[in-house]
């Protein structure tokens, strides 16, 4: 019960105020998987799978980049997810929560982009205001603007492990054995396929 | 630019991206980093702070590191009382494109196969120390640059105005980026070998065939994602046929 009340919620409240860093403020790299794997690991006591975690998720995560109207797949999201998902009561395999998380990472970029559709309205009423010479509330805008994503992100995430962590744990015990191999042996080469992303982000060009 | 200005204009530079929108992109927190300096230093009101800050409602969108060129030139102009549109749209645009090659994609890289080079090296030591070495060097080797590049863009951008053009072209950063790509593209070879000696004691060549086949597919835009997805059928497929 502690899981899901205490650990579960604060786990999720920090892995959306770091997720802060990785655009809205600071961007000094600490929403970073190879940074937040790690301290994850530490905290939910794995901290061998969190290191783990963290590089593969970085490698996975290094070829995508946030170019204007493109958002990349939320890899402070998947890393934490993935990091949820094998510390929860009923731990999934890794081999499962590794390409659960990277879903999540995925379709939650699709959360941020409902979020800065939201914010087109922030420009009417900006206009609104210096045409009016009203005062510019910046901080109450920033805070506005900062709470909605960490309330989305820690949002997500609770859901994401309420639901998704229950489920794939009875699908994977349901599995026939091959879908499972399918699985580990995806898994055993996921740092040859992380390899290659980073020999190819350097390729000459 | 007086310390305490460029204080100002630092630290909220690290919200530019806060208001990013669909429409203006970084156009509201450049306003947001900008507006304490049109009412506080050039002491606007009236129609004129109405008709600066609406200057500055157009399309904005540069890389965050590169930011503070961009806000000291502006700074400067504001002062200067000249028209800042047309130098803001060609410095954020040539700037977008340097610092998002320098930062996301050679240095953010760059840090990460450096510290893994690292943790390789120091294999034997114990996971906290690890853990402690992944984090600090890649947090090091990325901030180190960015943020100095960001803190002396600020008084570098106001200070030169214009000629900063001339002057970034005399930098040198492509001869930098080449060679900081060269580095890394070393760094990453030596270390998928070293993950191929380690696992494979000494066989390079299967895991050396299959990062040949995995670079054909990226060659093909697929992402490390996708390319994962279709490891899992395959295997699954490979399990049915008995293979495993």
């Amino acid at each position: 019960m502690d899981w899901f009340l205490i650990t579960l919620p604060g786990l999720c409240l920090l892995i959306a105020l770091v997720d802060l860093d990785a655009m809205h403020a600071g961007q000094f790299m600490l929403a970073r998987p190879i940074i937040l794997g790690p301290v994850l690991g530490c905290l939910l006591g794995r901290l061998g799978d969190g290191i783990w975690m963290g590089i593969l998720m970085e490698l996975y995560c290094l070829e995508t980049l946030p170019l204007g109207h493109i958002i990349p797949p939320n890899a402070a999201v998947a890393v934490g997810s993935t990091m949820m998902l094998l510390s929860a009561p009923h731990p999934l395999a890794a081999p499962l929560a590794f390409p659960a998380g990277l879903s999540l990472g995925h379709l939650f970029s699709r959360v941020e982009a409902a979020i800065r559709r939201r914010r087109n309205g922030w420009m009417r009423s900006l206009e609104q205001l210096i045409a009016t010479g009203k005062r510019v509330p910046w901080r109450l805008w920033l805070a506005k603007s900062l709470g909605i994503h960490v309330l989305a992100v820690g949002v997500f995430l609770y859901v994401a492990a309420m639901t998704v962590n229950p489920s794939l744990d009875l699908l994977w015990q349901w599995a026939p054995s091959e879908i499972r191999l399918g699985f580990e042996k995806a898994f055993e080469w996921a740092p040859w396929v992380g390899g290659t992303s980073l020999i190819y982000v350097f390729r000459p060009k | 630019m007086d310390l305490k200005n460029q204080v100002k204009l630092f630290l909220k530079s690290f919200f530019l991206p806060s208001f990013w929108n669909d429409q203006g992109m970084q156009n509201i927190g450049f306003l947001f980093c900008l507006d304490g300096w049109l009412t506080e230093r050039l002491k606007l009101d009236g129609a004129k702070l109405k008709e600066a800050r609406s200057r500055h409602l157009e399309f904005f969108n540069t890389h965050p590191v590169m930011s503070g060129m961009v806000l000291g030139v502006t700074c400067a102009f504001e002062e200067n009382r000249k028209a800042p549109q047309a130098i803001k749209r060609a410095l954020s645009s040539s700037l977008a494109a340097i610092g998002d090659r320098a930062f996301g994609s050679i240095l953010r890289p760059l840090g990460a196969a450096v510290s893994l080079s690292l943790c390789a090296l120091a294999s034997g030591w114990p996971l906290p120390c690890l853990a402690w070495l992944l984090g600090t060097s890649y947090l090091c080797l990325y901030n180190w640059p960015a943020l100095r590049i960001r803190w002396s863009g600020i008084a570098m951008g106001y200070g030169l105005q214009e000629k900063i053009v001339m002057t970034l072209s005399e930098k040198g950063w492509q001869r930098k980026m080449e060679l900081a790509r060269r580095f890394g593209f070393a760094v990453s070879i030596l270390l998928v070998m070293g993950f191929a000696w380690m696992t494979r004691r000494g066989d390079f060549a299967k895991p050396l065939f299959f990062v040949a086949a995995l670079f054909v597919l990226k060659r093909y835009y697929w992402s490390a994602a996708r390319i994962h997805a279709a490891a899992i059928m395959v295997a699954i497929l490979l399990g049915l046929g008995g293979y495993f």
